[in-house]
């Protein structure tokens, strides 16, 4: 039973309203009311928002220091890694998840013992979608998003972040947001100029 | 229940011998075997049957057949609310037109010559929809590559001034398609009409009052409209083509650009195909979550039609209202999804993440400040006499042209027909709340302004329930379904689980083979009804993905309904209707 | 008195440098918006995060504006049309790409999207995301901000120069340059 609801019209003004403009004073006293509210703006370069925890920003990687998961200990005989630079295991499993097929270019070789090494990993930031499917594939918790958003550069070859780039963010900014609980926002303060105050249960 | 019925179909083939029916557990169609007899069929279904609703048209490649192309119709019944697909192959890549039963197949045929090369008898002079009139190529068939065939050298202009001779970055390539010139434009401008008054306008391409880049020729005589013509294509990406090559989780971002004012109700309808190809079962708190967050998508849509139409017409200062309620719901997907716009919230199973801590306060807050702002909107606009000038009895659509041009959502409404997916066809969590459908009764663009403020109320009537049910289950629940053999598992799982690792090494690199079969499934969108049609031959890419798209049959009514008016009712029709062109063109 | 003007002086840079901060404050771009950035560029010149501030009007005609905001996929079909556009601004002119589409393609590497509106304009200033948020378009434009100011306006020069070839040789003994 589809619950149907007809639509009132009532589309032409009375006598009383026409002749005395009631349609136009009742605008006014809207809009004169939205005059005298405090104004929402935040003025960007003096006030910024942080993106809250899960923002999906320029992307690093986490460095290998002791807080890795068990998947990661299963193989770690494998791998040559050095304390205080990446714990990527070259699996390959961002770059086939990534839906563009040109994004990522990642290199490994073989040490002399039989371990593996990783020399190269590149990503082309501006073909990037954002998505974050090469997050979620990662298997060792090493390739992460950071909250990271101001990125403009003047020519092409300095959207595309190296390795380097991508620990140093690992090991400071991701590291941050990891640690943040799993709250909607972080700062309440500067949602206010557009919220109001929000009451909240805990 | 939406397919035909079982004495509908025992009728049907009575009256003709030479069709085979296939039953599917969400396809029903009809295979005709001879291709003169389908003008006679689709006829009868329109008359006879009442079949009258025309819903899509398109065609699949198989290259190894004999006759290569196959057409396919889908049609509704507007009283019973039944569907059906009727098939037929092209001989000699010709096939009869359908322009003279249903309207709307005008531009689908168009549609079909551009990307396949197939003809059409009775439609002669047929004109390509939207690449441009010289090109020489049929884009969607199965012989052409996907990236195009790259014909002339055109280097990035900033490396050539700063006199660099390396790649800037390790995919760059020089070589590109081949890019039309402005004479081959114009030819394709002056074969869309002939001239019969005074003067040709453009309203341009590039162009802010258009809402996106359209193209609108109108032939003037002083200031009324004699005949006009829309040239489309200025945005198309060729997404049907991108599915053909990926698997069926990696083309979830896409859905989110097509319609880019309401993303989570495109990857709903794209998530709910899959779904029931693989038959695979949601749990109950992530049909809570999808609906709470497509109904405030709907709000979100409807607000940015309301700023940017009174702007056209205009009423200035709703547009800074309508966008100060925007940032508020972007604030709350922003906190739970991870980006503002285009967020790759859902995934085939459930959600991505659970709801984040807060999320339930902040969203009662905004749903009781809203009811205040929306009768701030209704006293700026509804009784305002140059408003009711402007949109009273202006672009009246009747409700044969709805059955017709295949008219769907708040346009269709609008004009007295209840058509509504969330009410025939339940969805997610939409069987378990309470809410109203709005229809009016002329068909203006009062009517459709009333019926999408009103769908508006609705929509916050439908969180506030949500929130209710949401905040009653325990907190544990699941928001995925682990346990089908096609779903990717969270992150807390592969880190911990050898298992879960392996299935999601599993399901990345080699893709999860889906069943054969075919399914056609669509959901509603803020404009109207969003169709996905899959045709699976047991891989783990689809072999066809066809998008129904709503806002293309909607603007197909426009050069009939706005004959003999003057160019300022043409900008407030084209608000009225609101195509966004990402989903035009796809 | 000739050569304090013509080899740079101390009257020329001021004026210079007058020139680019009149300039680098009052940027009005052209409203090109094509696609899902354009919804963020609309969000960025409304109330929360407000460009009027910072001095930006959009106009509607390329004639009247210098700078150019391509925001969305550009498709082979529309390049000639942004050429046109491109060369009805007056000089001095600039020109922003907004989101990985305009930049480099995004992710669309199909038959009809144009790789990156760089290979038809020269662009100043590049902005990855898809679509990048209202503050990361703010910091794209005060980065053109800074680049005005510290290249100066030599597009102004270059304009100068076509002007002087115009001119006789013994008029221009005759103001002193």
């Amino acid at each position: 039973m589809i619950k149907l609801k007809r639509l009132r019209r009532d589309d032409s003004l009375g006598p009383l309203e026409s002749v005395l403009f009631l349609d136009f004073i009742k605008g006014l006293t809207i809009t004169m009311k939205n005059l005298l509210r405090k104004p929402i703006t935040t003025q960007y370069p003096k006030e910024k928002i942080t993106p809250p925890k899960r923002f999906r920003g320029k992307h690093g990687h986490f460095v290998y220091d002791g807080t890795e998961p068990p998947s990661l200990q299963a193989i770690q005989g494998f791998m040559s890694f050095e304390k205080g630079k990446s714990r990527c295991v070259a699996c390959y499993m961002c770059q086939t998840a990534c839906p563009m097929p040109t994004l990522f270019r990642i290199e490994a070789v073989q040490m002399p013992d039989g371990t593996k090494k990783v020399v190269r990993f590149d990503m082309n930031l501006l073909n990037c979608l954002f998505c974050g499917l090469c997050v979620d594939a990662c298997p060792v918790e090493c390739l992460t998003m950071s909250d990271i958003h101001e990125m403009a550069v003047y020519r092409r070859s300095q959207a595309v972040i190296h390795m380097d780039d991508m620990e140093k963010i690992g090991a400071t900014n991701a590291k941050t947001v990891r640690e943040l609980p799993d709250r909607i926002w972080r700062n309440d303060k500067e949602r206010e100029t557009l919220w109001g105050k929000v009451k909240w249960n805990f | 229940m939406p397919w035909a019925s079982k004495d509908t179909l025992e009728r049907i083939k009575h009256s003709f011998r030479q069709i085979n029916i296939d039953i599917q557990p969400h396809f029903v169609c009809i295979n005709v075997e001879d291709t003169k007899d389908i003008t006679n069929i689709l006829k009868h279904l329109k008359d006879v049957e009442d079949f009258r609703y025309f819903i899509d048209f398109h065609v699949i490649d198989f290259p190894k057949e004999k006759d290569r192309f196959l057409g396919q119709y889908i049609l509704v019944n507007p009283y019973t609310f039944e569907r059906l697909a009727v098939k037929v192959w092209f001989k000699n890549n010709k096939l009869p037109t359908a322009k003279e039963i249903f309207a709307g197949a005008k531009w689908a045929e168009r549609e079909a010559y551009d990307m396949f090369g197939v003809e059409f008898e009775g439609h002669e002079d047929v004109k390509r929809m939207f690449m441009w009139e010289d090109y020489k190529y049929f884009p969607l068939r199965k012989d052409f590559p996907l990236g195009g065939i790259p014909e002339q050298k055109l280097p990035s202009l900033t490396e050539v001034l700063e006199g660099n001779t390396m790649p800037p970055s390790h995919d760059y390539d020089i070589m590109h398609t081949y890019v039309p010139t402005i004479k081959e434009i114009e030819k394709t401008e002056k074969s869309r009409i002939t001239k019969r008054g005074q003067l040709v306008l453009n309203w341009g391409p590039l162009h802010p009052g258009t809402h996106g880049t359209m193209w609108f020729l109108f032939d003037l005589e002083g200031e009324h409209i004699i005949q006009t013509d829309v040239i489309l294509g200025q945005l198309h990406r060729g997404m049907e083509k991108i599915a053909e090559n990926i698997h069926y989780f990696q083309f979830l971002p896409y859905t989110d650009r097509m319609d880019y004012l309401s993303a989570v109700c495109n990857e709903l309808s794209y998530v709910q195909a899959v779904e029931k190809l693989a038959n695979i079962e949601v749990p109950l708190k992530a049909r809570y979550i999808r609906t709470m967050f497509a109904e405030l998508q709907r709000i979100n849509s409807h607000l940015l039609w309301l700023g940017t139409g009174a702007l056209d017409l205009g009423a200035l200062t709703v547009f800074l209202y309508a966008f100060r309620e925007r940032e508020k719901i972007m604030d709350i997907i922003e906190g739970n999804a991870g980006f503002r716009l285009t967020s790759a919230f859902l995934r085939i199973g459930g959600v991505h993440y659970d709801l984040a801590k807060g999320t339930l306060e902040v969203a009662k807050y905004f749903v009781k400040d809203f009811y205040s702002k929306l009768k701030e909107y209704h006293g700026l606009l509804t009784r305002n006499r140059i408003w009711l000038k402007r949109t009273k009895d202006v672009g009246v659509i009747t409700q044969e042209d709805v059955y017709q041009y295949g008219l769907t959502g708040p346009v269709a409404r609008g004009s007295g027909v209840a058509y509504d997916m969330r009410k025939i066809d339940p969805y997610a969590a939409y069987d378990l709340v309470d809410f109203d459908i709005p229809v009016g009764d002329i068909g203006d663009v009062y009517d459709r302004y009333l019926v999408r403020m009103e769908e508006m109320y609705q929509s916050a009537r439908i969180v506030e329930q949500c929130i209710e049910a949401l905040e009653k289950m325990p907190e544990n629940e699941p928001y995925v379904n682990k346990k089908h053999p096609a779903v990717i598992p969270p992150k807390e799982d592969v880190f911990n689980d050898l298992e879960d690792m392996v299935k999601s090494f599993r399901i990345v690199v080699h893709g999860e083979n889906m069943p054969k079969g075919e399914v056609y499934s669509s959901g509603e969108n803020p404009r109207g009804e969003l169709g996905f049609y899959i045709y699976s031959i047991g891989k783990s890419s689809p072999y066809r993905l066809r998008i129904r798209s709503c806002s293309f049959y909607n603007l197909s009514v426009f050069p009939k309904v706005i004959e003999k008016h003057t160019i300022s009712d043409a900008v407030a029709l084209l608000g009225s209707i609101d195509p966004v062109v990402g989903e035009t063109d796809r | 008195m000739a050569s304090s003007i013509n080899g740079n002086g101390f009257i020329t840079t001021t004026v210079d440098e007058l020139l680019s901060w009149g300039r680098r404050n009052a940027l009005w771009p052209v409203t090109i918006g094509l696609a899902c950035c354009a919804i963020e560029m609309m969000h960025a010149a409304a109330s929360r995060f407000d460009i009027d501030r910072l001095g930006m009007i959009f106009r509607a005609s390329p004639r009247q504006a210098d700078v150019l905001i391509v925001a969305g996929t550009v498709v082979n079909k529309v390049a000639p049309m942004l050429k046109l556009i491109w060369d009805q601004m007056p000089e001095p002119k600039w020109c922003i790409s907004m989101g990985g589409c305009a930049s480099a393609g995004g992710p669309f590497p199909t038959y009809s999207t144009l790789q990156g509106v760089d290979r038809i304009i020269p662009v100043d200033v590049y902005i990855p995301g898809c679509p990048p948020t209202p503050q990361g378009l703010i910091f794209g434009l005060l980065e053109l901000q800074r680049k005005i100011r510290e290249k100066k306006v030599t597009r102004y020069e270059k304009a100068f120069e076509e002007f002087k070839k115009d001119l006789s040789p013994e008029l221009l003994s005759g103001i002193g340059v």
